[in-house]
């Protein structure tokens, strides 16, 4: 009789978690399988049947010198990205938590950016640093007597050209996950330093950044992983040129689906997956010492 | 001591004003140029339209085909926000209430890896799931991406959130004899309110906003979505860029909308989103 | 406890049976597709042009048709043609009539489409017109229009910095500098996001490698070398990238030009502040609306004789062997191929010449000094001919990445031609 309760009772609870459990896996970790096994066949649009071969498609891929700059261009902007945006959304999330006048109409200018489509934003963008007459930004620079700025067609400035804008729209992001982490430090830390006579930077130093520990780790960690999706935005704007010198691992790989090569182009989900675990691994370690040494 | 925090305040107002200037710029250059000819916007790109002229943004909205367009943007987001919701409270409340089983622990494990990882990288074996089931350019296919995609981060809020609400209510009522289901769906679930707004604004600025998903999966033009629309007309070479710049407002323009009217709740469930994470 | 056990096991069944249905999905869905079709009116086609370029054509049709049939147009962008076109037909589905350019020869090795050497309408058409739609020997698609490019001239610009219009590469060359001297853009490129100087390389590679040169013995047969791989780009086309180079080198072609989009460079012609532009008819109607006085010359070779320039057969038209509507699609071939819509092609590019006996083109006035190349017959271009091998598209892609890279001054042309060759290898059908 006891039993006969305990699988009644287990029943529902099986069927509650199944839709979650069949569409993650279906949708997420099966695609994961096919292209692994995908990633060593021979898989276009132009051969009438798929065919395995082997390690081709990565020897392939390490051939191609585009790799390396497709996967250094992706932690470069990840890492710059994230960096700088933290830079200026810790003081600005610092001062929109005191008792400024204006600070929720700050708040909400500073947010609205990220809502913008990524798209929209990088076109938006590529008309605003263009080198032709119409260019606004470089209008602006030549009414102040400076020189024209190729921003976008300069392959030595187009991937910080492409950060800068990423910047613009998300430090809002990270600004408001600042912001509510702050508003959880307790104010009596701050009164008792106060009275220990700490000054600003101090006190900025040995309560808000500690405090804000977890919340930097958040932000570090998720823009990190969202900043090696870089695609819609380098689409947008200088869809990978000049020469390939903005290419990211999604372009590269967009690229290769768009030419029809898919087995090509598995191959190349797989080093994106090996990159993005390295990544990850290497933040989350990073995070745990600083988090012990914070105890 | 008070003159110091004036001065301060002065500096970071100033500081706060330059930043907003540099944000807001780029959004009122977006809006002024799209009622401006193209020799108007060259000459004067900062200064007020000398007319308002709605007839770019009539063509724009014909040639986006943006009710459609819209639709279906709206179909995928509400269908695949509601079915997060749905599976990840479900799945959540299971992974939370039954949280010493074994197995449970593993599923919230195999979930929860695919916070750690883009789902980009398997694209490839996604496309060919999707062309397999025979869900290639149905609204349905990207929906159900979507879904699967955010549910690990759904699901890992509504189980941290599920074990704050306490389990006393649900066993009185499984002493009036409601069975599982009716003790969620009638005792809990209501009390899930916070966290399922905050899952319903993030997610729905995700799934608006995606656009590689629809790129990949709706490759016929009814099937399409806003930005595929922004996306096709603005590749093409023989448009005129002030044209362009109403189908970029169309584009962003409902969840700016959004935005406006919700900005306080939207803010919050972001802060909500990332504090529980 | 043996229930919960069995309930794991449904539970592993159901996510083994959606793996199943994911890997033997592959042939089904065809019959699904087909099935919803049957006693269909419509006729489906997919281009690359806008609906409004294509509207004469498509009535034209439907006239043919005679109500019998109707033709559906669906427009996808070009820098998306490829890979929706290519998808579709890839999984057993796609329009009933498949439009392709370039990639034409591509849907006939992946065997998309059907042959169709034996229909009565194609001997309507001139040898040339199925460059891109045959394979050995069989023919599978029908030509549209032909299309060609060329230079834009701005005539007043020439006549205010008292340039003769140029007439061959270095007279080009030496006009550019002086309307530089002059203080006015000799020529407008946007590389941003344009492909024009690719086209101008490839019209001067044309005239000056191709054509007209005793060092490469082949000819245009050294391209199907080049296509099956035993021959390379590098060590054979480097003289003349070097001569092209000249543009670079003199400043015609600057980096800033990499920050500009290709409508912004169009505009400034049209504004009338560039005295040359690498274009061709698709732009006619747009300039002639500004009202500057302009003109349309060929490229340029050495000695000015014997000149060609680039185009070839703009899209060929096969049906798809997946059609939903065949028989529809096997009509619609037949409207396409008579005189009536061939001529509602070339109505939609003014000037163009026609592939089909009966159709005559007019030229704009404008078009004076390039009608002895196109009338002799003197379009070619390079990636036509490597299409029976590779991804064309993706050539003339990875070309204007190149280009942009020798505009910058971080690649010298030995590097360009070997990035060329390094693509090639990459992508060739059969290696």
């Amino acid at each position: 009789m006891r039993r006969a309760y305990k699988v009644k009772n287990g029943a529902p609870y099986v069927i509650m978690v199944l839709p979650a459990l069949v569409i993650f896996v279906t949708f997420f970790i099966l695609p994961l399988i096919y292209t692994a096994k995908y990633s060593f066949y021979n898989w276009t649009n132009f051969s009438r049947e798929i065919t395995f071969n082997g390690l081709e498609n990565y020897k392939a891929i390490f051939q191609d010198s585009i790799l390396e700059k497709g996967i250094t261009n992706t932690l470069i902007f990840a890492f710059v990205t994230v960096t700088v945006q933290s830079l200026i959304s810790l003081p600005v999330s610092v001062f929109l938590n005191s008792k400024l006048k204006g600070r929720n109409v700050y708040r909400a200018i500073f947010f609205a950016p990220a809502v913008l489509s990524t798209l929209v934003v990088g076109y938006l963008w590529k008309y605003l640093m263009s080198s032709s007459d119409y260019g606004f930004i470089n209008n602006l620079l030549m009414g102040m007597g400076l020189e024209k700025v190729n921003f976008l067609g300069d392959a030595k400035i187009a991937l910080f050209a492409i950060i800068t804008i990423s910047v613009w729209q998300w430090f809002g992001w990270s600004m408001v996950i600042y912001l509510g982490s702050l508003q959880s430090i307790s104010g009596e830390l701050y009164e008792a330093a106060s009275v220990d006579g700490a000054n600003g930077f101090q006190q900025f130093w040995h309560i808000t950044i500690p405090g804000l520990a977890p919340a930097i780790k958040i932000n570090f960690v998720t823009s990190t992983i969202s900043g090696l999706k870089v695609f819609d935005l380098v689409l947008s704007t200088t869809n990978g040129g000049p020469a390939h010198k903005t290419e990211t691992i999604l372009t590269l790989m967009f690229s290769k689906f768009s030419e029809g090569n898919y087995g090509y182009a598995s191959a190349f989900g797989i080093v994106f997956l090996i990159v993005s675990m390295i990544v990850a691994a290497v933040m989350l370690g990073i995070f745990k010492k600083w988090e012990d040494r914070l105890g | 001591m008070k003159k110091k925090t004036l001065l301060t305040d002065i500096l970071k107002h100033l500081f706060l004003l330059i930043l907003a200037l540099i944000v807001l710029t780029p959004i009122y250059y977006l809006i002024v140029t799209t009622f401006k000819s193209g020799t108007e916007a060259a000459l004067h790109p900062m200064s007020l339209p000398s007319s308002f002229d709605f007839g770019r943004y009539v063509q724009a909205f014909h040639d986006m085909q943006y009710p459609r367009a819209f639709k279906n943007t709206l179909l995928i987001t509400v269908g695949a926000v509601v079915g997060i919701i749905g599976a990840s409270s479900m799945c959540g409340y299971v992974l939370n209430r039954k949280g010493k089983k074994k197995i449970t622990q593993f599923i919230f494990l195999l979930i929860l890896s695919g916070m750690m990882f883009p789902y980009q990288m398997s694209i490839m074996g996604l496309y060919k799931l999707i062309r397999g089931l025979g869900l290639m350019n149905s609204l349905l296919g990207v929906i159900l991406i979507d879904i699967a995609i955010n549910i690990p981060f759904a699901t890992f809020l509504m189980k941290n959130f599920i074990s704050t609400v306490p389990i006393e209510l649900e066993e009185a009522a499984k002493i009036d004899g409601a069975g599982v289901f009716r003790t969620f769906a009638t005792i809990t679930f209501p009390l899930l309110k916070p966290v399922v707004a905050t899952i319903a604004i993030l997610n729905t600025l995700n799934v608006w906003n995606d656009f590689m998903g629809p790129l990949y999966f709706l490759q016929t033009r009814e099937n399409d979505v806003i930005l595929q629309e922004v996306y096709r007309n603005i590749g093409q070479f023989s448009t005129d860029w002030t044209s362009l710049f109403p189908m970029m407002v169309l584009g962003v323009l409902p969840l700016l909308i959004f935005y406006l009217f919700m900005q306080r709740y939207i803010i919050s469930g972001v802060m909500a989103g990332s504090v529980k994470g | 406890m043996k229930r919960k056990k069995a309930l794991c096991v449904l539970l592993t069944a159901g996510m083994i049976a959606a793996m199943a249905a994911g890997c033997g999905g592959n042939g089904e869905d065809k019959a699904e597709s087909k099935g919803k079709d049957s006693g269909n009116k419509t006729v489906t086609i997919m281009g690359w042009y806008d609906e409004d370029d294509m509207e004469g054509v498509i009535q034209a049709v439907n006239g043919q048709l005679g109500g019998d049939y109707t033709l559906e147009y669906t427009y996808v962008s070009l820098s998306d043609y490829n890979n929706v076109l290519g998808t579709q037909l890839a999984s057993g589905e796609g329009p009933d009539i498949v439009l392709d350019g370039a990639e034409f020869p591509a849907r006939i090795t992946a065997g998309n489409v059907e042959e169709i050497s034996g229909e009565e309408y194609v001997k309507e058409f001139s040898e040339a017109g199925f460059s891109l739609a045959s394979k050995d020997g069989k023919i599978y698609g029908i030509p549209t229009y032909g299309w060609f490019s060329g230079i834009w001239y701005n005539k007043d610009i020439l006549k205010e910095c008292q340039v003769e219009l140029p007439k061959t590469f270095d007279e080009f060359v030496s006009a550019c500098e002086k309307i530089q001297a002059a203080g006015k853009q000799p020529m407008g490129f946007g590389l941003a996001d344009g492909d024009t100087a690719q086209a101008s390389l490839q019209g001067y590679l044309e005239n000056s490698y191709y054509h007209n040169n005793s060092d490469n013995a082949d000819g245009i047969e050294f391209d199907g070398k080049f296509a099956s791989g035993e021959e390379t780009l590098d060590g054979n086309i480097n003289e003349s990238v070097k001569k092209w180079y000249t543009l670079i080198e003199k400043k015609i072609i600057t980096p800033e030009m990499l920050g500009i989009s290709n409508q912004d460079a169009l505009n400034s012609f049209k504004a009338g502040d560039v005295a040359f532009f690498n274009g061709g008819p698709w732009q006619y109607n747009e300039i002639k609306e500004t009202g500057i006085q302009f003109g349309l010359m060929p490229q340029l070779s050495e000695s000015g004789e014997n000149v060609f320039t680039g185009g070839g057969p703009a899209a060929s038209l096969g049906i798809n062997v997946n059609a939903a509507n065949k028989e529809g699609a096997q009509k619609a071939m037949e409207a396409f191929a008579s005189v009536e819509v061939q001529k509602a092609f070339v109505e939609a590019n003014p000037g163009s010449p026609s592939y089909r006996n009966g159709v005559e083109s007019e030229m704009p006035e404008e078009y004076a000094d390039i009608a002895e190349c196109v009338n002799s017959g003197n379009i070619a271009c390079n990636w036509d001919r490597w299409s029976v091998n590779m991804p064309a598209q993706t050539m003339i892609d990875e070309s204007i990445a190149q280009i942009q890279g020798l505009v910058s001054g971080d690649l010298t042309p030995d590097e360009y031609v070997k990035a060329m060759d390094a693509k090639a290898n990459a992508i060739r059908y059969e290696k």
